[in-house]
């Protein structure tokens, strides 16, 4: 059990639900990831900590870790 | 040697009495396959062994051959041995690094009924079945045969060491470290590199895998500034153990490299033996410690190891390395044999002839493959009384339990040579493989005949021998350098980088990795017995990559993960297939890097606390109640209350479902999630993450609520309670209370950071009973008073409040999971034991029924209300039976993907009660469904059972499950069929709501 | 109208674990009570009571607002990170952005009361003074016996008075901080765990503070 859990790709982006074509576009959103070698933005929870959701950016090939930030970039009070 | 079995025998025979640095005033006894010997302390088993002149150690794994030691250190292939007895006997230990304690008991492994005689030498006669590749060509015959007869010989005559069957009755601990500079050895450049660091300031760890420190200067006799090398190593500890900032940690292996975080401070693992010098460690002490070392820099100071040549014959007790005998000589004070020759390809080996010509061992000769030597070394050799033989290579060994003799040939001529002990120097190979265990690739060095560490990862640096830096001095400054380094990028002034004098050394080496003109077998892996025959097979056979070879011969595969073979394989593949060394490859080298215990990696978490186990406040009257307990997650729940006089627990459970059906039952119900949600957008809030309309729900009710995940599938259910102006508290299941935290925070931070909403678990601040049954109202109007008022009018259904009761703030929720008239009332937690007690004091004469889970389970059931089997990750709400309450007028997460076409399919199977037609069969959860005579198969699935319970009330079993069409299909007859556990019935399929489907119990 | 009678009697859930360093489960070690231990605990545990706890979640845009009413109200600076301030009994920990432990020394469920009063329009508070147990570590070996539990760097200087973490310790999240050292005592430590998870977390701590001597008191 580890302080920060990894909860995958930080691209992910709730489309429009009212858009003519938003089943498709919840399709692609939900299920259609890119999966690259190599740095990729994903989404960690700070689990057992401040439950804060941030955005690692991290080399899949090497799992350097190379930039972290707030996901909601200041948390509720900002 | 069954007669002298038991004899007494303390004698050192091979014990040197001007040399060593093991402590003759503290004599140790131990025994060695029943028999007794002496040493000291600061022996190993290996050292004290040697001495005691005990040369045959082990038998080798396939052929059973007689083994003694090669090595003095980790790296040891052939001295495994059993260590310790009854629960404590571990296998497969190294005699080489063993530390000798009084009492010690070991055995030789891999051998029956002694390593003297070893029946299973007759593999010996037998060894042309044995070649690589044996275990895949042999056993593609029948199976059967592999079964019966194969495995079971092959088990008994090849394996390794006896594990103990009893449990472990020593405790292990874990620590988290964290420092500038991680040393990883204490040799010269370890304890330069601590020592130029420690003295800025910086905080520094020091892991020496040896219980001394000094590394090769333990073993060699070295100047530095004109003093010994002990005296310098004792000189150098003394000034580290006086900085605050330094950390020294002996007996302590960093095993494996692992992730640097954002600042690049890297973890590694490291395992350090507190107590295993012990025969029991201490009261409280743990036997080992695996530390997680946080390490801004490291520096790797690992050192090297030298290599056997492989020659025929070239494993027979008295062969060992030359570092070992120096080892053997200068550390322990022990002779290795009495007559000697050293076999080298390098200037290495001569310090070796002239080591044990000043131990007073007699060097008969000296053998240098290359050409031409240093003509200061021959002459020293010559005048010592060794016969020099330049160009030549040992073809051959004699000699069964202990070498006789050996053959020497070059310059066209033979030569033989009585000796009992030969030390083989073939070059070092740095231990690079912590450099490597983040995927980094070691480099060959043409003019080090080694690999050494090549990309190294991010924030690690390498010192002496393990970088190449063979010579003492180059060694010190490299260490001095890097430590200063590693200090000054810290942050550190590092002051001036300390320096010291040493003599020059000679370091020159022509490599030798095989002498391709001897006979007999020539062993490359002696753990695994792997031969340069065996090499030469998988060449021929088309295994040449190095990945292939490894695994058709298993060389470098055996515990010692072939620190002594694997190059040798490599260049007797690379000189068969006529290619450079670094293009047949290298393997890749993973964490450990020596062996790690399970225990050590479990450290403290074993048996119940595995994990940590969270307990209710009302646990202890639960306990006092005779509960028994279910875990539930990490909650331990009261599962059931049985009296006494019950002979199941069925009989137990009916009755607490009767009796809260008749009467009143109390149970408790504080592990379900509770979730304080605040803020001016929390009504907006809860809209979006439930299918259903919460903004319009009043101030002191509660509602149920279904949520989903964005894939439209069901993720949990619960109520919500509107407590006070815009104060929502959210009740989810025991078991999904951290994911629905989790996903309300994914909700709030990424998907709408601009509403104002806050939340909180508070499950634990509130301890909360259900009290549920006809007589509920009563029971709870006698305990709260006047405080609050209980009837229908004022406190209706789905009604909720906050109030004071004698003086403690409690709340009161009208809600029910059994179908009953029921509330669940809650406390500040430290209330929770006194509040139990309270309400089954003031429902004592309503005959109060405290019940459990299980009872629990029987009553919503009994309801048709769906739980954690239902609500199991591929159910959608339509399927549940509760499309209805989906909104249509507002967006939520998961609705567009809720109405994908396979999740609106009218096909898919959807929630019915089951009850079986003979009302005495048996029902049970996993069945599947199908039309009666249909043959099971996955085309004839119609859908499954997900939780089925005997009913009391109706006096059969019933269930829920999922069935296509299900809600069209009541009164059909079909089959459960559960082949798994035997059931096959007929059943009706009937509303899932089995008891008062009018729900006449709930609004009185 | 009510016809029962009763007290309500607190019960912690370390009642039994901490009554005394003999009693609790797993503590074992009660200085020089075995041999080889140390006569002087290099652990002590205190179980503290009779505090009041709440989170305070700010309000979305609120937090200037909130920090200027702490510091109007308490005296008080709202710590913006990782960080303890506390005047006249009562403390801030920050815990993560926009959050806080609010503590008070004593008050119990009504400081959460208190909170929601004065933090009006500006923070969401929630009473937890039951929801969580608070444990003050004392003496010479309180730093190794964290460095067993939970992987955060407690040296002197990476973690100064006043300095909080929030982490995981032996599997159990925690919170915890460091406080003035006492003269004499060594470093001083507080940390908070869930309720539930309190005799899991006690019996750790007795486990790692066993070799150095532990000592528990209750309050």
């Amino acid at each position: 059990m580890s302080e920060f859990s990894y909860r995958g790709d930080a691209a992910f982006q709730r489309p429009d639900a009212a858009a003519a074509d938003a089943g498709s576009r919840y399709v692609e959103a939900v299920y259609l990831r890119t999966n690259p070698a190599g740095p990729h933005e994903e989404l960690w929870y700070h689990l057992f900590g401040c439950r804060s959701w941030i955005k690692v950016r991290r080399d899949t090939r090497t799992h350097e870790i190379l930039a972290v930030r707030a996901a909601d970039a200041g948390g509720s009070g900002s | 040697m069954s007669d002298s079995r038991g004899r007494i025998s303390r004698q050192q025979p091979n014990r040197l009495q001007r040399l060593g640095v093991v402590d003759r005033s503290q004599p140790l006894n131990f025994q060695f396959d029943g028999r007794r010997y002496g040493g000291f302390a600061g022996d190993t088993v290996a050292s004290a062994l040697l001495a005691a002149g005990v040369r045959l150690v082990g038998r080798s794994f396939k052929y059973h051959r007689p083994r003694g030691l090669l090595t003095a250190g980790s790296e040891e292939p052939n001295a495994l041995i059993e260590l310790r007895g009854g629960a404590r006997r571990e296998p497969n230990t190294r005699a080489t690094v063993a530390e000798l304690f009084e009492g010690l008991e070991a055995r030789s492994q891999n051998s029956w009924p002694g390593v003297g005689f070893d029946l299973g030498a007759v593999n010996s006669l037998l060894s042309p079945i044995f070649v690589a590749g044996f275990y895949y060509k042999t056993f593609m015959w029948p199976a059967a045969l592999w079964e019966k007869l194969y495995e079971p010989l092959i088990r008994r005559a090849a394996g390794l060491g006896r594990a103990t069957h009893e449990a472990d009755p020593d405790s292990y601990d874990k620590f988290h470290a964290f420092c500038d500079l991680l040393v990883i050895g204490a040799g010269p450049a370890g304890l330069a590199a601590a020592l130029a660091a420690g003295r800025s300031g910086a905080r520094v760890i020091l892991c020496e895998e040896d219980f001394i420190l000094g590394g090769r200067l333990n073993g060699d006799r070295q100047l530095i500034d004109e003093m010994s090398g002990r005296d310098w190593v004792w000189q150098i500890e003394a000034e580290l153990r006086s900085l605050s900032g330094v950390r020294i940690l002996p007996r302590t292996t960093v095993f494996g490299a692992y992730d640097a975080g954002l600042t690049g401070a890297r973890t590694y693992g490291a395992l350090e033996r507190v107590c295993d010098h012990l025969a029991v460690p201490p009261a409280h002490r743990p036997r080992q410690r695996l530390w997680k070392i946080v390490a801004r820099h490291a520096v790797l100071a690992a050192g090297a190891l030298e290599r056997p040549i492989v020659f025929g014959d070239n494993d027979r007790p008295g062969i060992m390395t030359g570092a070992a005998v120096r080892t053997y000589l200068n550390r322990f004070g022990v002779a290795p044999g009495r007559r000697a020759a050293v076999f080298t390809c390098g200037d290495d080996g001569w310090r070796t002839a002239a080591d044990l010509k000043h131990a007073g061992v007699a060097v008969e000769a000296v053998i240098d493959s290359r050409t031409e030597a240093d003509p200061a070394l021959v002459r020293a050799a010559e005048l010592g009384g060794a016969q020099v033989l330049l160009g030549s290579q040992v073809v051959g060994t004699a000699g069964w339990q202990r070498l006789s003799r050996i053959t020497v040939r070059g310059g066209g001529r033979t030569a033989q040579f009585s000796v009992d002990l030969l030390a083989v120097s073939g070059g070092w190979n740095p231990n690079v493989a912590l450099s490597t265990h983040l995927g980094g690739k070691p480099r060959w060095s043409a003019g080090l005949s080694a690999f050494v560490p090549g990309d190294l990862p991010r924030g690690m640096s390498v010192a002496g021998a393990c970088g190449g830096a063979w010579a003492l001095g180059d060694a010190l400054r490299e260490g001095a350098k890097a430590g200063a380094q590693a200090a000054t990028a810290a942050g550190y002034a590092a002051g001036s980088i300390p320096s010291w004098s040493c003599a020059g050394e000679r370091v020159g080496l022509t490599p030798l990795w095989h002498v391709e003109s001897s006979t007999g077998k020539a062993f490359v892996d002696f753990q695994h017995d792997v031969t340069s025959e065996d090499v030469a097979l998988a060449a021929r056979e088309g295994y040449r990559s190095v990945e292939h070879l490894k695994r058709y011969t298993t060389l470098g595969m055996a515990t010692d993960q072939g620190k002594t073979s694997n190059l040798n394989g490599l260049a007797i593949m690379a000189a068969l297939t006529e290619r450079s060394i670094p293009s047949v490859g290298t393997t890749t080298a993973r964490p450990p890097f020596t062996p790690v215990s399970i225990g050590a990696l479990a450290g403290p978490h074993r048996g119940k606390h595995f994990r940590p186990t969270r307990l209710t406040a009302g646990h202890d009257w639960a306990k006092e109640r005779g509960a028994t307990f279910v875990e539930a997650g990490q909650w331990l729940r009261a599962q059931w209350f049985a009296r006494s006089g019950e002979s199941s627990w069925q009989e137990t459970v009916s009755r607490e479902v009767r009796a809260v059906r008749a009467g009143v039952g109390v149970c408790d119900v504080s592990t379900l999630g509770k979730i304080d949600i605040q803020g001016a957008d929390a009504a907006a809030f809860l809209d979006r993450v439930y299918i259903n309309v919460f903004s319009s729900l009043p101030v002191g009710k509660s509602r149920y609520g279904l949520m989903l995940r964005e894939d439209g599938f069901v993720m949990d259910d619960g109520t919500t309670a509107q407590i006070a102006k815009g104060h929502y508290l959210m009740s989810t299941t025991t078991a999904n209370a951290a994911g629905v935290m989790q996903h309300l925070e994914h909700a709030r931070q990424i998907l709408w950071p601009e509403l104002d909403v806050q939340i909180v678990s508070v499950t634990e601040q509130w301890a909360q009973y259900a009290v549920a049954g006809p007589k509920s109202r009563e029971l709870l109007q006698r305990l709260l008073g006047d405080a609050l008022d209980l009837s229908d009018g004022a406190f209706p259904y789905l009604a909720c409040a906050e109030f004071s009761w004698r003086n403690v703030r409690a709340r009161l929720f009208r809600i029910s999971f059994s179908g009953e008239l029921a509330y669940e009332l809650a406390v500040p937690a430290r209330f929770g034991d006194a509040a139990i007690r309270a309400i089954m004091s003031a429902g004592a004469s309503l005959d109060v029924t405290p019940y459990g889970t299980e009872a629990l389970g029987v009553m919503r059931i009994e309801k048709g209300h769906v739980a954690g089997n239902e609500l199991n990750g591929t159910t959608t709400a339509t399927d549940l039976g509760l499309g209805r309450m989906m909104s249509r007028k507002k967006d939520f997460i998961g609705r567009v993907l809720a109405e994908r076409p396979g999740l609106t399919d009218p096909e898919r199977p959807a929630l019915v009660g089951i009850r079986p037609v003979d009302g005495s069969a048996r029902l049970y959860a996993g069945a599947h469904f199908l039309q009666i005579g249909a043959t099971p198969s996955l085309e004839n699935d119609q859908g499954y059972l997900t939780s089925v319970a005997l009913s009391p009330m109706l006096g059969t079993w019933i269930g829920l499950g999922f069935l296509r069409r299900g809600p069209e299909r009541h009164g059909e007859r079909i089959r459960a069929f559960c082949p798994i556990r035997g059931g096959d019935a007929e059943v009706e399929v009937v509303s899932p709501v089995f008891f008062d489907p009018q729900g006449a119990r709930l609004h009185v | 109208m009510s016809d029962t009678t009763f007290t309500w009697t607190p019960r912690s859930p370390l009642a039994d674990a901490a009554l005394g360093s003999t009693a609790a489960p797993g503590s074992i070690a009660a200085p020089g009570s075995i041999a080889g231990l140390p006569a002087v605990a290099g652990v002590s545990a205190v179980v503290r009571d009779g505090f009041g706890l709440a989170t305070v979640l700010a309000r979305k845009g609120a937090s200037a607002a909130l920090a200027a009413r702490v510091r109007e109200r308490f005296g008080i600076d709202l710590p913006g990170g990782p960080r303890r301030d506390a005047a006249a009994g009562v403390a801030f920990v920050g815990t993560g952005p926009g959050a806080w432990l609010a503590i008070a020394e004593r008050g119990g469920n009504e400081f959460a009361e208190t909170l929601r009063r004065e933090l009006d329009g500006v923070a969401s508070v929630s009473d937890q003074s039951d929801g969580y147990v608070l444990v003050r570590l004392t003496g010479s070996r309180v730093r190794e016996a964290l460095a067993k539990l939970a992987p955060i760097d407690v040296h002197a200087r990476a973690f100064e008075a006043g300095a909080t973490a929030s982490t995981v310790a032996s599997h159990i999240g925690v919170t915890l901080w460091r406080l003035e050292d006492e003269p004499g005592a060594g470093p001083v430590f507080e940390i908070v765990m869930f309720r539930s998870l309190a005799a899991s977390f006690w019996h750790a701590l007795a486990e790692a503070g066993a070799e150095f001597g532990f000592a528990a008191s209750a309050p």
